[in-house]
């Protein structure tokens, strides 16, 4: 015999999903696109921080700040499905299509952060941990819960959690902060909302059904796009002046100035031709724009380039 | 039990809950290790 809370629970299961989950759709609510982000930019802090890190200390680093990420994004599932069911590009969200129960992503990011938080301050300090748990509580209650459908600067500030990753790769090495650190913070920071809001351009009404305030819905199509050319001029120089900042040589300032030229050229054809195609396009390079800057980091200080600072004088 | 040939996801998450957690598991003892050695 089946007891009666049993038979009640398996009732509910069925009317709100976590039935039919399968081991995709779990992976599918750590949202990987956002988790390759964190990981990269993470990496990247572990690799530039002065210093060196046991290599299975540094993989678990990177490992936390992966899982970290990815149980934001189970309790934004969570938090959103309502919304997330009502626009096209969310719909088949986990949650959002009912195979997951909500009370099941949050139970399982709620868990994920735990574990990512208390690794990560056992495997390198506690103030690496500290700032991990602080960027998941600031993307869950001030970006999720808070900020995201009260107002248009949503993604300006709720961008800070995902700009994170590289200073708590800096911190989990030297166990302190430093100026670099902060320029890359700075660069994912101002970088986030021209990529959102290049997507929100060809998106709003979907925004506008569910009631989500992005700038283009409250302040209309031609003041966002001079703000994104704004913001795109404040993460050129950003990108700029982290290789004097941290040490960094010819290759990674040439490839700025190369991939900023372009991502500056494509906001303005953005504000010049306002149209959905041309704003989805500056979307998908703002992604390739941001990988690259790293990815130049990374390979800048693999190589040995001298600094360009050592370079001047 | 006759197989009907469907996979059953209640038993692919399971196995991979189990997988995920012994990775844990040997995370855990081989950050233990390097902590232990002074890393």
């Amino acid at each position: 015999m089946v007891p009666q809370e049993s038979s009640a629970a398996l009732l509910h299961s069925a009317n709100h999903g976590g039935s039919e989950a399968g081991v995709r759709d779990y992976w599918t609510l750590l949202k990987p696109n956002v988790m390759q982000l964190a990981v990269f930019t993470g990496a990247a802090g572990v690799y530039l921080a002065p210093g060196r890190l046991h290599p299975i200390l540094a993989v678990t680093t990177v490992l936390c700040m992966a899982v970290g990420a990815g149980a934001c994004g189970a309790i934004n599932n969570w938090y959103d499905a309502d919304i997330d069911k009502r626009m096209g590009r969310t719909q088949y969200r986990p949650t959002a299509a009912g195979r997951v129960a909500p009370a099941e992503a949050l139970s399982f990011g709620v868990t994920l952060s735990i574990l990512s938080v208390m690794l990560l301050g056992l495997s390198t300090n506690w103030l690496a941990a500290l700032i991990l748990a602080l960027t998941i509580v600031f993307y869950v209650v001030v970006y999720t819960m808070w900020l995201k459908r009260r107002t248009c600067q949503n993604i300006v500030i709720g961008g800070a959690a995902g700009a994170l990753p590289p200073v708590i790769g800096w911190v989990a090495v030297t166990g302190s902060l430093d100026w670099a650190p902060i320029i890359m913070f700075a660069i994912i920071f101002l970088w986030t909302p021209p990529h959102f809001w290049a997507l929100a351009l060809s998106r709003t009404d979907d925004y506008r059904r569910v009631g989500v305030p992005m700038l283009p819905i409250v302040v209309g199509r031609r003041a966002t796009e001079k703000a994104m050319v704004s913001y795109t001029v404040a993460v050129c120089l950003a990108a700029m002046a982290l290789a004097p900042i941290a040490g960094l040589g010819w290759l990674y300032c040439l490839a700025a100035l190369i991939t900023s030229a372009y991502f500056l050229l494509l906001m303005v054809r953005v504000l010049v031709d306002d149209s959905d195609a041309v704003a989805m396009s500056a979307f998908r390079f703002s992604i390739v724009y941001l990988f690259a800057l790293f990815f130049a980091m990374i390979l800048d200080r693999a190589l040995g380039v001298a600094p360009v600072s050592v370079m001047i004088t | 039990m006759k197989s009907t040939g469907h996979k059953n996801p209640l038993r692919a998450r399971n196995v991979a809950l189990g997988f995920a957690l012994l990775a844990f598991v040997v995370l855990v003892y081989l950050v233990t290790l390097v902590k232990m050695s002074g890393g």
